[in-house]
């Protein structure tokens, strides 16, 4: 496990750090509203029951906005969630580490919804199980050539069903807001990204899209039993010569359902 | 067939005297065509020159020769021999010829079609200068007769051949001696064959040939068979239309099978009478139709072989689909790659599968130009994957 030295920073607007060393302690939010570059940000959140949103009805976005963040966020416990899909635009690089260790949290991100976000490297790594995640990336604006890994470790992890930020389930349609998308999961909708992810567990759901324009690749390790996964690499764009994509897929499993639509 | 007795005597003489004192270079005659039947194929120079590919047509080296509907024998100045049968291509990509055997080289490229080599009995050029290529393998000689078959994969079947000598019949079904041994090298290994009619197959030039497996059922029936099987087809098509039309309903056609004789009808009167002539003399058991026929009753045998090695270091099986490139879903499918079973289909897009040794996945290709392909790794259960892939 990576080890985090690194200090809050203050950024432009704001930065909020919760730490709570009770795990028994439950029901902290924190609420993220910010716009600047060069932000350095660490959250833990340690205990059950915690949420990261924009306002304290949870029906906001958490916004970070700017280019040049470096992030990490930890949260240690169950039942925690991040409310609304993250708005994590920015025009420029940006670091940023997810790590949930628990049972049962939510985490919906939602990255190039209203600006681009580029040229991100995202880490995103999970231990636990029935956990539900619904990550869009690129749905209005660019969010080109990120590099995105995600490690999952656990049971009846769910990426498959997408939801709204008023925590409404919206079982089979996607959270882009232009309204093409028909797969829920992690949808990227832009180009040259690359998307390696990691499944160790058994009865995991999980469906991701990548689709435009060029030069996206998807590699993908599935260990465990009684999985179901959609993989999908839908090249829209006109390319000379024809777009092209990657997939290369692992699997040691028994009973698993894989699905896998690659065009152009 | 056209036997040319006089080139290969008076012409072949004057030619090897020529040669006593000096070396032969590119651009000069270095053999000819000294039996050709059916039609005509073509000779490509690097010229750029065109010619038919007849009887008495002189070799330069760097010539490429093809046969179309018919087949062809070339004798080079050292005696070696090269029969190609129909829809055949080889390049000559070398021949000099010089008085040190030493100095001599040959290089053979077969690219498709069925072609068979005899080394000149009188050591003229030396076995190590003699380079003969497949699309899928190097063959080194150091007998003096074996055959090779291309298919349009690239894939190579090299059958060595029995000593000469073996042509009687006597010998024959007594047993024949190699004519001396070749090796067949890639990427993927070499193998020797030293037995006569001892057979390997080369799929990939990565591929290591299959171990030789000995053509166990060659016998004089069969090669008898054979030379049946390969009679004009024309015929074969008049017979086969008789057979027919014996087993339809004579009172319907209102015709009787039995007064006809197709035998004698205007197939043998024709142009083409002549190409179909042949006396005893000119009938060659060990003719290259013969073992593209072999080919064909014997490929499966040897594919078969050559999948059961491929499965071998992991006991995994395909169901519908072949180790190696499989035409019917375009994947390239590796028993053992990186521990595992690896599954790769390149068109436009890429997609790559590894499976664990031992996992039971029904694997589904569906694509727009070549519909869907299902095949199976152990068992068609467990894992299922259903793949679309469209450009």
């Amino acid at each position: 496990m990576k080890t985090f030295t690194r200090k809050m920073i203050a950024g432009v607007f704001a930065t909020v750090c919760f730490l709570s060393m009770n795990l028994a302690s439950a029901d902290n939010e924190v609420l993220i509203e910010q716009v600047g570059d060069n932000l350095t940000l660490t959250i833990l959140q340690a205990g059950y029951g915690n949420s990261l949103s924009g306002d304290t009805s949870q029906s906001t976005d958490l916004t970070l906005t700017g280019g040049s963040l470096i992030v990490d966020l930890i949260q240690d416990g169950n039942l925690n969630e991040m409310f609304g899909a993250w708005i994590a635009d920015g025009d420029g690089t940006a670091v940023l580490d997810f790590y949930f260790q628990g049972d049962s949290n939510i985490w919906d991100m939602n990255m190039g919804a209203t600006g681009s976000a580029d040229y991100n490297d995202i880490l995103s790594n999970i231990v636990g199980s029935s956990n539900l995640f619904d990550i869009d990336i690129g749905g209005n604006a660019t969010a080109e050539s990120n590099n995105m890994d995600l490690i999952i470790l656990g049971d009846r992890n769910d990426f498959s069903t997408s939801f709204t930020n008023s925590k409404v389930w919206a079982a089979g349609s996607g959270n882009n807001s232009t309204g093409t998308q028909t797969l829920s999961g992690i949808v990227i909708d832009s180009s040259n990204n690359v998307w390696n992810f990691d499944i160790t567990g058994d009865d995991n759901a999980f469906a991701t899209k990548q689709a435009s324009n060029d030069g996206n690749s998807m590699t993908v390790e599935l260990m465990g039993s009684d999985g179901d996964f959609q993989l999908i690499q839908n090249m829209t764009a006109t390319c000379t010569p024809a777009c092209a994509g990657v997939i290369n897929l692992d699997i040691d499993s028994e009973n698993a359902s894989v699905s896998v639509v690659q065009q152009d | 067939m056209h036997r040319l007795a006089l080139f290969s005597k008076t012409k072949w003489l004057l030619l090897l005297g020529c040669i006593a004192t000096s070396s032969i270079n590119a651009a000069e005659n270095i053999g000819g065509i000294f039996e050709q039947s059916g039609s005509v194929g073509k000779i490509s120079r690097t010229t750029g020159e065109t010619l038919q590919a007849e009887l008495e047509t002189d070799i330069v080296s760097m010539d490429e020769v093809e046969t179309a509907n018919g087949r062809l024998k070339i004798k080079f100045i050292d005696d070696t021999q090269v029969s190609l049968t129909e829809n055949t291509y080889m390049e000559i990509n070398e021949y000099v010829f010089d008085p040190d055997p030493n100095k001599s080289k040959m290089a053979l490229n077969f690219v498709s079609g069925t072609a068979r080599f005899a080394t000149g009995g009188l050591g003229l050029v030396a076995r190590q200068n003699i380079q003969i290529q497949t699309p899928t393998a190097s063959i080194g000689i150091r007998g003096t007769d074996f055959t090779t078959t291309v298919d349009e994969l690239g894939r190579s079947l090299v059958i060595l051949l029995p000593d000469e000598d073996c042509t009687d019949k006597v010998k024959l079904e007594e047993g024949c001696a190699p004519s001396g041994s070749i090796t067949v090298t890639n990427d993927g290994g070499t193998q020797i064959l030293d037995e006569a009619y001892q057979a390997v197959m080369v799929s990939t030039f990565e591929t290591i040939p299959t171990s030789p497996v000995k053509l166990v059922n060659l016998n004089l029936d069969m090669i008898d068979n054979m030379f049946i099987v390969s009679e004009p087809k024309e015929i074969t098509v008049a017979q086969e239309e008789q057979q027919d039309q014996l087993k339809g309903d004579a009172g319907l056609l209102d015709f009787d099978g039995l007064d006809q004789d197709f035998l004698d009808q205007a197939i043998l009167e024709e142009d083409t009478e002549q190409q179909f002539e042949f006396s005893e003399l000119d009938i060659d058991y060990l003719n290259v139709e013969f073992l593209t026929d072999l080919l064909e009753v014997l490929s499966d045998d040897i594919d078969a072989l050559a999948q059961e090695e491929l499965s071998s270091g992991s006991g995994d099986k395909l169901i519908s689909q072949q180790w190696g490139r499989d035409p019917s879903s375009q994947f390239n499918n590796f028993p053992e790659y990186d521990g595992k079973v690896f599954f790769l289909r390149e068109v436009n897009n890429k997609i790559g599968i590894k499976l664990a040794q031992g996992s039971m996945a029904q694997i589904i290709i569906n694509d727009s130009d070549t519909g869907e392909t299902v095949f199976c790794l152990n068992q068609c259960e467990s894992i299922y994957i259903r793949i679309t892939q469209n450009d």
